[in-house]
């Protein structure tokens, strides 16, 4: 029986309805000076995505359109979570494209339809949905990622993010196309009905498999798949890399747990050892790359590699705990990573000058409240105690342990013992060292100040009273 | 008489040959071009599976790649336009500004 | 009123207040601020230690309070809840963390009362205290970690605090913080790899749990010795020891004060503090023990033998600070865990008086630490030498003062352990008395090496600070009367902690320290009387020598030459036989393995990491295709495998 229930993409409906308001008004609204309209509708939408996604908080699990979507705790999850994102990187962005005078109906717009996107991939029950949410995030993001486009790093990044995320999804779907051949369905569920042998049985639907482990490794930024994060990263605008390296990585993620809890976790013996060394290789060269960069975008880059490594390793631990763990490490991370973007951004100035972590000297001085909150990110980024980082590493690396990978946590432990240095470095700057050349005073809009205010409330909150949480992330964890 | 196994192995051609294209290739445009192949050797796949497993459902799945490559191409193009434009040249070897 | 419920409120709520007032308060309104939390907490930790005192007179063995305050975690079947512990352990140590912790905010007032940064001074302060008191109250692993890292986080904070100055012509300031950082998160992998097999193990982090379980089903003896010795590793790393000492004589680079509190008094003790915490643990697996008190006694030696040789005032000290942690680990390591946790108490108080007396002359000398530029200066700096003698008198062990007793408890349990060690214990003593002693002639006696522009500013420190000093030398003296040895008197420490130390009792095949007999007892007092005694001789004939080459010390030469002349040869004879090749030892200790073998370890693992990056740099060169490729060659990876494991 085909169930239409309309009602699970209410916030994906509110939110293209938002889109296409902006599209249609703005140009004959701002000929009459209506300055703010369009961001206005973008924060109605946002928080409109935002309130029905915490309604649906509780509400049973559900599938609709034959069983294409389905709502259940971790779609709603998620659809919380992107909506935060969302609204974050509105925030962050409005000053931004006032003060670099960038046209912003079409910023809204595509900054929409990329949240839009990783709803769908977040609610797909099966892959060509999958997929389409996974374009529908890339496309906008591609044009973003460019968005600048006369400037000479803006518009490279944009063309290799362009051409390596086209080639990805060429093999995330060859590896689809293999996956219908071979078993005749596509729900991330029930591959292989029916059919008592092991999913990964026959050689087509293996390599199936991992052409769309490849595709999303890809967007997570697994090693070997990863090279391209560092350079986009740096080349596009701050807001935007705030958004690829929270919302993308998270949604990728998503589909990812979905795929090997459900479908593919008979298969686990197949994919295991596989997924033991993407998380080691993960890890590490995220941590090691890290070490030695000076621009700190680029250093949050692999440091956000490095922690797509942790989250591979709650794949490895897997379980109901071992899947909440990865969930709360993804609002973890999304959470002071948002933060330590969002200063990035306040402070790289006008035309993007400012990015060298060399910049951050002395900036306790400057701006004692913004040098603080920053630290209290890169704090919670190095997994120190009393915060969120190193509640969620806690808990990831204990789920794995459960599961017997102690190899994996005594290498992870070490990672996280590195990766302490190079975060150190940036404090360090900020508070041991003088200025490093003039540098303005940086004013920070109210709007911004109260997205900082949350967020490093929130990283110390989870990382002192992580329960709540925790407990309502167990139910979204039970993946069927 | 139709030989299913033909029929994949010149789709898994053009997928490699595509993969080739994008390794090799120094143009931006033809590395796209390239990528196009793969996305139609999906859709061959996609084809030889619908026949041969008689669901119709391959060949939407072959409408849904199409509309996407369609926007993909339209996105891409225009990424390529814009790259052109400023640097005057589409030629991938010269374009490491960013790197480690 | 009970306070002790909100005793990590108050340093809480001053941090609070100098983050953001600190700069209108002024430096004495910020000082009173953070000294007056510090003291609510001390006030708190005194009612604590009353109720938990009536509870070990009642006997029933429950001698402890728990006051929960936060439920932490609780997930799954993992628990840890924010409770504080109050047992006669943790009230030892907060009664010493917040009564020494307040002695030294207030010292800091004078002390920092010229430095504009103040206001930070004493939120990383107070931030300290709270942390602190976080790890000894913790009622599980978890908590203490969190404390653990808290304190480190802090000592970070104050080691580099005057960041603009140099600590050495080599090493700035703030490089010296992060040493001491990096060299604890080893330590704290150790630590955290440790909880990890405990949780796996005993399915708790709640030390009860843990302990229970540990006792009654222990896991398999290679599980237990691991935690015990990753324990221990994380242990070394927060108390100096033996081989992540490195760190220490380098915090020397922070203001006194904290060289104080922090890196003498209350946090370098953690590790004791935390091995003694999970003493069942450790008995459950002597061989770990006996490592501890090996580690133990080799820093002791091996640190003393460094002290001897340093000119500047604070890392003689800071050397001395991690060889009497060693004695504690020592003592530990014979499971005299009470012994331990005396000497802690007793260290507290004479260390910190030796560190804020060697900041009362630092302050006075503006900023002078090297002692070859000192002499002379009891007659400028009265009070200050006085209390720095009762203090050096204290550590050097010499009967009636508190160090004495502590020692001797330690030596004991030594003694009837294992032999070998009580040797390095005594050998260690005697270290420690010359080295104090020769600090000491070279600093307040002796004719004046100060330079003139200095000496001219050369005055007695305020009472702000030489209030203080009075206190801890007060309780340098009879601090020892708690922990009397049992031909003396009743050992009221030992009394207190006693149910603490209970479940030793039930733990098979550990085997306790048999009691001396009275008759030995006295011999093992006389022998380290002996060697304290023999230090001091030491010193006294050593400087005798300094001045006879130099020309330096002219006038104690007259006082003294005489009376000593026939000893002269006995001197010649010490000089070669134990001066000169402790002198070289040390020196070999010093520059060897300090500084080449650890030194070099240290960085050439983090330039290893390094290269690695830069190797890995290689690969992200900007081109899309080499990185296409990349993906590519993950991929057929992948695909051969799938052909491998099928085909």
């Amino acid at each position: 029986m085909t169930n239409w229930n309309v009602s699970l993409l209410a916030p994906e409906i509110v939110l293209s309805v938002c889109a296409l308001l902006i599209m249609l008004l703005d140009p004959p609204l701002r000929r009459k000076r209506l300055a703010g309209f369009s961001e206005s509708v973008a924060l109605v939408g946002f928080l409109g995505a935002l309130f029905l996604g915490l309604m649906r908080i509780g509400l049973p699990v559900d599938s609709s359109f034959g069983g294409f979507l389905i709502a259940d705790a971790l779609s709603t999850y998620l659809h919380i979570l992107f909506a935060v994102i969302g609204l974050s990187v509105l925030i962050m962005s409005i000053p931004w494209l006032r003060r670099d005078g960038v046209r912003q109906t079409e910023f809204l717009v595509l900054l929409i339809f990329a949240v839009i996107g990783m709803m769908i991939m977040s609610c797909s029950a099966e892959m060509v949905t999958m997929f389409i949410g996974l374009e529908l995030l890339s496309l906008p993001l591609y044009v973003l990622a460019g968005y600048l486009r006369n400037r000479e790093r803006t518009i490279e990044a944009s063309l290799k993010y362009f051409l390596l995320g086209a080639f990805a999804s060429a093999l995330l779907l060859m590896g689809i196309a293999l996956q219908w051949g071979t078993y005749g369905t596509l729900h991330l569920s029930s591959v292989a009905p029916g059919s008592g042998a092991a999913p990964l049985s026959l050689p087509l639907a293996a390599a199936g498999f991992w052409l769309v482990v490849v595709g999303l490794g890809f967007k997570v930024s697994a090693v070997p798949f990863h090279f391209w994060t560092a350079d986009v990263y740096e080349g596009s605008p701050t807001p935007v890399t705030a958004l690829m390296s929270t919302g993308t990585k998270a949604a990728a993620m998503a589909v990812l747990l979905r795929l090997m809890s459900a479908g593919f976790a008979p298969a686990a013996i197949e994919w295991m050892p596989v997924l033991w060394w993407l998380a080691v290789l993960t890890m590490s060269v995220g941590n090691l790359m890290a070490l030695v960069q000076a621009n700190i975008k680029r250093m949050l880059a692999f440091s956000g590699i490095a922690h797509a490594g942790y989250l591979l390793l709650a794949i490895c631990a897997g379980g109901t705990a071992g899947n909440a763990a990865l969930l709360f490490y993804l609002a973890g991370y999304t959470v002071m990573n948002l933060g330590a973007f969002a200063i990035v951004g306040l402070l790289e100035g006008k035309g993007e000058r400012f990015q060298s972590i060399y910049d951050y000297s002395g900036l306790a001085k400057r701006n004692p409240w913004l040098a603080a909150m920053m630290t209290i990110f890169l704090l919670s980024l190095a997994g120190i105690p009393a915060t969120v980082g190193f509640m969620g590493k806690f808990f990831i690396f204990t789920e794995t342990l459960k599961a017997g990978h102690i190899g994996l946590v005594v290498i992870a432990l070490l990672n996280s013992l590195v990766s302490v240095y190079y975060y150190l470095r940036v404090i360090y700057l900020m508070y041991m060292k003088d200025e490093w050349g003039e540098k303005p005073v940086c004013r920070v809009p109210a709007s911004v100040g109260i997205l900082l205010a949350f967020t490093t409330l929130v990283t110390l909150w989870l990382g002192v009273a992580p329960n709540r949480l925790l407990d309502a992330l167990m139910a979204a964890a039970r993946i069927f | 008489m139709f030989d299913y196994n033909h029929a994949l192995i010149l789709a898994f051609m053009l997928f490699t040959l595509g993969t080739a294209g994008v390794l090799l290739r120094r143009s931006a445009l033809v590395v796209f071009m390239s990528i196009e192949l793969m996305l139609n050797a999906v859709n061959l796949v996609l084809v030889v599976f619908s026949r041969l497993r008689g669901d119709l459902d391959g060949q939407v799945i072959c409408f849904f790649i199409m509309a996407v490559a369609a926007a993909e191409a339209a996105v891409g193009l225009a990424i390529i336009i814009a790259f052109f434009k400023r640097k005057k040249h589409v030629d991938l070897d010269r374009a490491s500004l960013l790197r480690s | 009123m009970d306070l002790y419920p909100l005793i990590l409120a108050f340093p809480l709520i001053g941090l609070l207040i100098n983050a953001v007032l600190g700069r209108r308060l002024g430096v004495r309104g910020s000082g009173a601020v953070a000294s007056v939390a510090v003291l609510l907490s001390f006030v708190g930790a005194i009612q604590a230690f009353i109720k938990v005192r009536h509870l070990v007179a009642l006997g029933d063995g429950e001698a402890r309070l728990v006051v929960r305050l936060w439920e932490w975690i609780h997930v799954g079947g993992f628990s840890a809840d924010l409770s504080l512990l109050f047992d006669p352990l943790s009230v030892v140590m907060i009664l010493v963390v917040t009564g020494v912790g307040f002695l030294i905010h207030v010292y800091s007032i004078g002390y920092m009362s010229h430095d504009r940064d103040y206001a930070r001074f004493f939120v990383y302060l107070n931030l300290f205290m709270l942390a602190m008191l976080l790890l000894v109250l913790g009622d599980n692993y978890l908590v203490l970690f969190v404390g653990w890292e808290g304190v480190g986080l802090c000592s970070y904070l104050l080691i580099g605090f005057w960041y603009d100055r140099m600590f050495t012509t080599k090493m700035s300031n703030a490089a010296a913080g992060k040493k001491a950082f990096i060299v604890n998160r080893v330590g704290d992998f150790g630590f955290l790899l440790a909880l990890f097999l405990i949780f796996t193990n005993f399915h708790s982090l709640n030390f009860d749990t843990v302990f229970a379980a540990a006792a009654h089903h222990p896991a398999a003896t290679g599980v237990m010795t691991a935690i015990g010795l990753l324990l221990l590793l994380g242990a070394t790393g927060k108390s100096a020891q033996l081989p992540l000492f490195v760190w220490l004589p380098d915090a020397m680079a922070g203001p006194t004060p904290v060289s104080a509190l922090i890196h003498a008094a209350t946090m370098v003790t953690a590790g004791v503090y935390m091995v003694a915490r999970s003493h069942i643990l450790y008995a459950l697996t002597p061989d770990v023990l006996t490592v501890v008190a090996w580690v133990g006694g080799l820093t002791a030696i091996f640190a003393a033998t460094i002290a001897c040789t340093q000119n500047d005032i604070k890392k003689v000290l800071a050397y001395s600070t991690v060889s009497q942690l060693g004695y504690m680990f020592l003592g530990l390591g014979c499971a005299a865990f009470g012994g331990g946790v005396f000497h802690v108490v007793t260290h507290a108080f004479f260390k910190a008086l030796l560190f804020l007396g060697a900041g009362s002359v630092i302050h006075a000398m503006s900023d002078e630490q090297d002692i070859r530029r000192m002499g002379g200066l009891r007659h400028k700096l009265p009070l200050t030498f006085a209390t720095f003698l009762i203090a050096t008198l204290a550590i050097a062990g010499l009967p009636g003062f508190s160090g004495f007793f502590s020692k001797d408890e330690i030596l004991a349990a030594a003694f009837s352990r294992q032999p070998a060690l009580w040797g390095l214990g005594v050998v260690t003593a005697g270290l420690t008395s010359f080295y104090m002693f020769r600090l000491m002639f070279l600093t307040f006696f002796g004719k004046s090496r100060v330079e003139p522009e200095r000496a001219a500013k050369l005055k007695e420190s305020p009472p702000v600070m030489t209030v203080p000093l009075l206190i801890l030398a007060l309780l340098s003296i009879v601090g020892g009367l708690i922990g009397l040895p049992p031909v003396l008197g009743r050992h009221l420490l030992g009394g207190f902690l006693a149910p603490v130390f209970e479940g030793l009792h039930h733990i098979e095949g550990f085997g306790h320290a048999e009691h001396l007999s009275a008759s030995k007892e006295w011999l093992l007092m006389g022998i380290s009387t002996v060697a304290a005694l023999g230090g001091f001789l030491l010193a006294w004939t050593r400087v005798h020598k300094v001045g006879d080459k130099e020309g330096l010390f002219a006038k104690s030469r007259n006082g003294f030459y005489r009376l000593l002349e026939d000893k002269y040869r006995v001197d010649e004879v010490y000089d070669l036989l134990i001066v000169r090749p402790l002198s070289k030892l040390a020196r070999f200790c010093w520059r060897v393995v300090d500084e080449l073998v650890i030194d070099l370890a240290v960085n050439f693992s983090g330039l290893g990491v390094r290269l690695g990056g830069e190797l890995m740099r290689l690969f992200q060169n900007g081109r899309i295709q080499s990185y296409a490729f990349f993906m590519v060659l993950g991929l057929v990876m992948l695909l051969i495998r799938v052909l491998v494991q099928q085909g």
